[in-house]
C-alpha cells in the first residue's frame, strides 16, 4: 500500500482524469508554514494523454494520500508537455494557499485616521460653502466660524466627510466619537451617511443643539459616505461677530468600523455611582481588554467615555468614573478582531471561486487584539494574512500567528506551532552554529498619534536574555497603527520573538520518531512542527537542540525528506532525511 | 515440470525451450538468460505493489525451415515486444504480452507477468541482432539479444474464495484455499450491493483490508459517552442501534470516554469512523487522541464541515506506536466552531498497518441524475483490481448481475492496489445511504435494511524468484 498521486478534475470534481501513481518520475511534496506547497513531477505519457491535463474548463485536483492520510491537495497549475525522445507532460500543483493570492482585496475595517476627512465642495452637495469655514484635521476633526462672515439660514453648510475606498467590499457602519462644541444657539451639528456619489443623504444623529460636549456610539446601515454637517438652523442669516475659530465644533477619540460582530455591546446590571477604580458590572465583558475606551449611554440621548483598567470577572470590568449611571445603562465599543477580516477574506474567495476553499471558519481563531486602523486597498489576501499573523495576540508574552490550508481545504489562522507535533530525534550529522546578529532583546515600538506625529512606546526588556548574554541590544519596531495598546503588543511580540538568539543547524536523522521513540512516517513531519535533538548535550543553551520546521520536501520515490529549519545554515539550506533502503518509511 | 519460458500474448507465443518437435522456431542459448529476482521497492509511491520491475537479458537464437521463415520468425518476436510497449508505455489498445516462465522441476506450474517493453535505458527497439547474424542466416539461424522490462513478481496461477455474507460496517472474512508464501496482488469484490437505479446517490465509501481480524478494530462510538458525549437511539441503520452524540457547551476542545482496549501487531494504526453533522452552522474538527502509558498521541484534527447533513465515511487520521498494541485504548475529542448543533459518531474502525497487506480505498460517491442512457442496473458489486496481468495500473470498477458485467470505472482515492499474504482477507465496509435513503448510516436496502454484502478475493500467488 504506496503513496497514490492522483488528477481530479476539480476539488468538487472527483472525477478521475489520471492516475499517475506507476509512472510518475521525480515526485516531489513541499509543504511550507502556509500548507500544502507544491507537488510536482513528470509522466512519461503520450501526447493525448497528457493533454488530459489540460482540462476545459476547469483546474484540476491533485492529491497524494496514504491510507487515509492527506500528503498533499492542491489544484493543478502549470502543466506543460514535451515530446522529445520520449513525449509526457510535467505537472506542477501548488497548494490552496495560492487561493489567497488569487484575488487583490480593498476594504475598510477600521480608521482612526482624521485626515481621511476633507471638505466637500458645492460641486459635491448642494449648499457646501467650505469657504464660508475654518477646518483642521490635525489630530482631531475641527470646523470653525470665520469673523464677520454672513452665513445663510439653512444654507451655507460646512461639510467634513469621508469615504471608503472606490470598490470597497465593506460600508462603513458605526462611528464613536467624542465631540465638544461652542456655537450660537441653533447651529446644528449632523452625523450624516450617503452614497459614494453623495446623493441619499441620512441624517444619523442630532449632535446639536442642546448639549456642548459628550460621546456618541452610532450604527446604521451600510454606508459609503459618512460626514459631519455644520449649518446655522436659526432661521435667519446669522453674522459672525467674534474672532475667527471662536465658534466650533471639535471631534476626537474618533473611530469608524464596517463591521459591529465583535463590538462591546452590554449593559450595566446595577446602578453606578463616580469615583476612582469603580466596579462596573455589567452583563458580560466579552471582548473588553484593558486600555479600551468605552462609551457608557449617560445621558441615553448622549454619552460619556471612560477607559478600562481591569476585568475583574467576565460581568465586572474597573474604571474611573467621572459621572454616574443607572442600571441598565448602555455599556458599548468598537472591536475589530483579525479573525474578522480573516473570515471576510476567506468569504469573499469562496464566493468568487467556490472550489478553492472550504467554507468553515472552525480553525480561524481570534487574537483578542483590537485594530483600529486596518484599510486594504488592492492588497494581496495573502499579504494581509501575513501581516495580520504577526501583529500577535493577547497573550503575555504575545505568539506570533500563522495561517496555512492543510486538509479539506480548510484555511487556519491560529496561534504559530499550536497544531505543531513534537518530535524527538537522534541525528547521524550535526552542525549547531549561534549567532547574536538577529538577537534583541529590548524594542520600544514607534507608531502615531491621530495626528500622524511619531511617538514611541516605553521600553520594553527581556531581563533573562540581557543577562544570559550580558549585553543589550535594543531595537525600534515600526508598527503601523495609532492605538498605544496595539502598539505595545507588537513590540511585545517582537520582542518574544528575538530575545533567543535563533542557532543555525543543519543535520541528518535516519527516522522520525515521536517522545516514546514510535516510527512515524517520514512525511508527516510538517512546518510549524519541532524536532528535538536527543543526542547533543543538554547543556547547550536554549533552542539550539529544539528547531521549528519551516519546509518540508518529500521524495516519495527516493523516500527522502528535505527540511528547512526556521534558520537555516547560509547556503546550505536543507537538513536531508533518509530512511535506509528497503525499508517503508510509512510502517 | 519440464523447463518453460515463452512470450506470449494468448495469441502469439515465442516459446524459447527448443523442442524436437513442438518448437523449432526459438532457441534460448545455453546458460543465456539467468531471471532477475525482483528487490522491494525503495519507492514509497503505490499503484505497483512493494517490488520493482525488473530488467532480463536474453539470449537466443531464431530458426526457420527457410532464411525467409527465420526472419519471419524474428518479426513474430519483434513484434509481440513492440506490442508490448505499446500496451504499457503507449497505452494502446492492445493485448498485454506476458513473460512466461518455468524452471525444470518447478511445481508452481508456469509463472507469469507482464512485459513493459524495452529494459530502462534500452535505446534498440529491445531486440538486437547479433553481429553474426546476417552471416548466421545463412544456416537459417538468427543469433539475437532480448533486453526488456517486466513486473518484478513472477504469478502463478490464481486462486479465489467468497466470504459469508455479512452486513456492511460489519467484518468480513474470506478464507483462502492456501497461504501464500508471499506478498501477492489481489483482486478483491465487494458483492450483494443490490440494485442501483437512477438518480440514486452513490456514496463516498471506505474499504479497509487487513490480514487478520485484529487488524481492523470496531468499536462502538456510542460506549464512550461521558459528560458532552451522549448514547443516542438512532433508527438509521447505525451499528448497536445508537450513536455517540456530541452537543458542544463551547468552541473547547472535549474528550470523549475511552474506547476498548485493542491487541493488534502492528505499530501504525489508521482510524477512520463514520460521522454526522446535525448542525447547518457549526462544523467540528475531531481527532483520535490514543493513551500510551503516561502520555497521548493525537491524530491531526479533521473538520466536519456543514456541506452535509448525512452520515460520511471520514479517515481520522494516523497513529504511530513504540510497540505493537497489547490493550491500548484511545478516545475522541472534538472542537466545535460554535455551542450549537451536534455531531453524531456511529463506529470508530481501526486499521492496523503493518505491511502492504493492509490498506484502505476510498471509492468516491457519484450521481447518475445528470447522466443520460442509465437504467436501473441489478445486483450491484465492486470490483478493487490489481489488473497485474492485465492493465498497466489498478482500477476500481462496478460490476452487475450474476455475470458481473463490467459497468465502468468508479472514482477512487489512495492504493487500490491490494496484496495479501497469509491465509485469510478480512474487509470493513464503511459506506452510508443506500436505496434505503441517504439518512442511512449503513448501506441499505430499500425497505429499508441494512445490507448484507460478500467479499470475494481473487489471489495471484506471487513469487519474486522462480519457483
Amino acid at each position: 500500500m504506496g503513496v497514490e498521486v492522483l488528477i481530479k478534475k476539480s476539488a468538487s470534481d472527483p472525477s478521475l482524469i489520471l492516475d499517475p501513481t506507476t509512472r510518475i518520475r521525480d515526485a516531489k511534496i513541499s509543504c511550507n508554514e502556509r500548507g500544502f506547497e507544491r507537488m510536482e513531477g513528470e509522466i512519461p505519457l503520450p501526447l493525448i494523454q497528457a493533454a488530459a491535463l489540460f482540462p476545459s474548463p476547469g483546474t484540476p485536483h491533485a492529491t497524494a494520500g496514504w491510507n487515509g492520510a492527506r500528503l498533499f491537495e492542491g489544484r493543478l497549475e502549470d502543466p506543460a508537455l514535451w515530446a522529445a525522445d520520449v513525449s509526457g507532460a510535467r505537472f506542477t500543483a501548488f497548494g490552496y494557499q495560492r487561493a489567497m493570492a488569487d484575488l487583490p482585496y480593498t476594504a475598510l475595517w477600521s480608521t482612526t485616521d482624521y485626515t481621511q476627512f476633507r471638505p466637500y465642495t458645492v460641486e459635491n452637495v448642494a449648499g457646501a460653502t467650505p469657504e464660508l469655514y475654518q477646518f483642521d484635521t490635525n489630530n482631531r476633526l475641527f470646523i470653525g466660524l470665520t469673523k464677520g462672515t454672513i452665513y445663510g439660514a439653512a444654507t451655507d453648510g460646512a461639510y467634513l466627510g469621508c469615504v471608503v475606498p472606490h470598490l470597497s467590499s465593506r460600508d462603513m457602519i458605526g462611528v464613536m466619537f467624542n465631540w465638544q462644541t461652542n456655537l450660537p444657539v441653533n447651529w446644528r451639528l449632523q452625523v450624516r451617511t450617503r452614497a459614494e456619489d453623495y446623493t441619499g443623504a441620512a441624517v444619523q444623529k442630532d449632535v446639536t443643539p442642546g448639549a456642548s460636549s459628550g460621546n456618541f456610539f452610532l450604527t446604521f446601515s451600510g454606508a459609503k459616505r459618512l460626514d459631519f454637517l455644520l449649518f446655522n438652523d436659526t432661521g435667519a442669516n446669522y453674522t459672525v461677530t467674534n474672532e475667527t475659530g471662536f465658534y466650533y465644533v471639535k471631534i476626537t477619540n474618533l473611530r469608524v468600523v464596517t463591521l459591529t460582530t465583535s463590538a462591546v455591546n452590554t449593559t450595566t446590571t446595577a446602578a453606578i455611582a463616580a469615583g476612582s477604580n469603580v466596579n462596573v458590572p455589567v452583563v458580560t465583558t466579552a471582548n473588553m481588554y484593558v486600555g479600551q475606551t468605552l462609551h457608557f449611554g449617560i445621558p441615553a440621548s448622549n454619552g460619556a467615555t471612560a477607559i478600562v483598567e481591569s476585568i475583574t470577572s467576565a460581568t465586572v470590568f474597573v474604571a474611573d468614573l467621572s459621572f454616574a449611571m443607572a442600571s441598565g445603562g448602555n455599556v458599548q465599543a468598537f472591536v475589530i478582531y483579525a479573525s474578522d477580516i480573516v473570515k471576510d477574506l476567506l468569504a469573499t474567495v469562496c464566493a468568487t471561486n467556490a472550489d478553492q476553499l472550504n467554507a468553515a471558519t472552525i480553525r480561524i481563531q481570534s487574537p483578542g487584539v483590537d485594530l483600529f486602523d486596518e484599510t486594504y486597498e488592492d492588497r494581496s489576501m495573502s499579504s494581509i494574512l501575513d501581516y495580520l499573523a504577526g501583529l500577535g495576540d493577547t497573550q503575555s508574552p504575545p505568539r506570533v500567528w500563522e495561517w496555512g490550508v492543510w486538509e479539506n481545504r480548510v484555511l487556519a489562522f491560529r496561534p504559530r506551532g499550536s497544531a505543531g507535533r513534537a518530535w524527538y530525534i537522534n541525528v547521524t550529522s550535526l552542525e549547531i552554529a549561534r549567532t547574536l546578529e538577529q538577537m534583541v532583546n529590548a524594542t520600544y515600538a514607534v507608531y502615531k498619534e491621530a495626528g500622524g506625529r511619531e511617538i514611541r512606546t516605553a521600553t520594553s526588556t527581556d531581563a533573562s536574555s540581557v543577562r544570559r548574554y550580558a549585553l543589550t541590544r535594543r531595537s525600534a519596531y515600526s508598527a503601523s497603527t495609532t492605538s498605544s495598546v496595539q502598539a505595545g503588543v507588537l513590540r511585545d511580540v517582537s520582542l518574544g520573538d528575538t530575545k533567543d538568539p535563533v542557532p543555525r543547524a543543519s543535520l541528518t536523522l535516519d527516522r522520525l520518531t515521536s517522545a516514546d521513540g514510535s516510527i512515524w512516517p517520514l512525511w508527516m513531519l510538517r512546518p510549524g512542527d519541532t524536532i528535538t535533538v536527543r543526542n547533543v548535550p543538554p547543556s547547550i543553551a536554549l533552542r539550539t537542540r529544539t528547531f521549528r520546521v519551516s519546509r518540508t520536501e518529500y521524495s516519495p520515490a527516493e523516500r527522502t525528506l528535505d527540511v528547512e529549519l526556521e534558520t537555516p545554515l547560509p547556503g546550505l539550506d536543507t537538513l536531508l532525511a533518509r530512511v535506509a533502503a528497503g525499508i517503508r518509511g510509512a510502517i | 515440470m519440464a523447463t518453460i519460458a515463452r512470450i506470449t500474448d494468448g495469441t502469439t507465443t515465442v516459446d524459447l525451450i527448443w523442442h524436437s518437435t513442438a518448437n523449432t522456431k526459438y532457441r534460448l542459448e545455453r546458460d543465456g538468460w539467468a531471471p532477475a529476482v525482483a528487490p522491494l521497492s525503495l519507492s514509497d509511491l503505490g499503484g505497483g505493489g512493494t517490488y520493482e520491475s525488473v530488467d532480463e537479458e536474453i539470449a537466443l537464437d531464431v530458426y526457420g525451415t527457410s532464411a525467409a521463415a527465420a526472419l519471419a520468425n524474428l518479426d513474430t518476436l519483434n513484434t509481440l515486444l513492440d506490442q508490448a510497449e505499446r500496451f504499457w508505455r503507449l497505452n494502446q489498445v492492445v493485448s498485454p504480452v506476458k513473460l512466461q516462465f518455468s524452471p525444470n522441476g518447478s511445481t508452481a506450474g508456469p509463472l507469469q507477468c507482464l512485459i513493459r517493453g524495452r529494459a530502462k535505458g534500452d535505446e534498440s527497439a529491445g531486440l538486437s541482432l547479433d553481429v553474426k547474424a546476417l552471416s548466421a542466416i545463412k544456416g537459417f539461424r538468427i543469433p539475437v539479444r532480448i533486453r526488456l522490462a517486466r513486473n518484478g513478481l513472477l504469478l502463478a496461477n490464481t486462486e479465489t474464495a467468497t466470504s459469508a455474507s455479512g452486513s456492511v460496517g460489519d467484518l468480513l472474512t474470506t478464507t483462502m484455499p492456501s497461504t501464500a508464501a508471499h506478498a501477492s496482488p489481489i483482486d478483491a469484490q465487494i458483492t450483494g450491493f443490490g440494485d442501483f437505479d437512477v438518480g440514486q446517490p452513490f456514496p463516498d465509501m471506505f474499504f479497509l483490508f487487513a490480514p487478520s481480524s485484529s487488524l481492523i478494530n470496531i468499536q462502538e462510538a456510542e460506549a464512550m459517552a461521558t459528560g458532552a458525549f451522549t448514547s443516542v437511539a438512532d433508527g438509521n441503520g447505525c451499528r448497536g442501534a445508537a450513536v455517540l452524540r456530541y452537543t458542544p457547551a463551547g468552541t473547547t476542545l472535549v474528550g470523549s470516554a475511552s474506547s476498548s482496549g485493542m491487541t493488534m501487531a502492528a505499530k501504525t494504526i489508521a482510524f477512520f469512523a463514520m460521522v454526522r453533522n446535525n448542525s447547518a452552522t457549526t462544523s467540528f474538527d475531531i481527532n483520535v487522541a490514543m493513551s500510551a502509558g503516561t502520555h497521548a498521541k493525537r491524530t491531526a484534527p479533521v473538520t466536519i464541515d456543514t456541506s452535509s447533513l448525512l452520515p460520511r465515511a471520514v479517515a481520522l487520521g494516523i497513529i504511530a506506536h513504540d510497540n505493537e498494541l497489547s490493550g491500548e485504548s484511545y478516545g475522541l475529542e472534538i472542537a466545535a466552531s460554535a455551542a450549537s448543533g451536534t455531531l453524531d459518531i456511529d463506529a470508530i474502525y481501526a486499521l492496523g498497518i503493518n505491511d502492504e497487506t493492509s490498506a484502505a480505498v476510498q471509492v468516491t460517491g457519484f450521481d447518475l441524475s445528470t447522466g443520460s442512457g442509465f437504467s436501473l442496473f441489478t445486483d450491484m458489486s465492486i470490483r478493487i483490481a490489481s489488473e497485474v496481468l492485465t492493465a498497466t495500473e489498478p482500477s476500481v470498477k462496478w460490476r452487475e448481475g450474476t455475470t458481473a458485467t463490467e459497468r465502468g470505472r468508479l472514482q477512487y482515492d489512495y492504493d487500490p492496489f491490494l496484496m495479501s499474504k497469509g491465509a485469510t482477507v478480512y474487509c470493513a465496509v464503511l459506506a452510508p445511504g443506500g436505496p434505503g435513503g441517504t439518512n442511512r448510516w449503513r448501506y441499505s436496502t430499500s425497505a429499508p435494511a441494512v445490507e448484507t454484502v460478500a467479499l470475494q478475493v481473487t489471489r495471484y500467488p506471487a513469487y519474486p524468484v522462480p519457483r
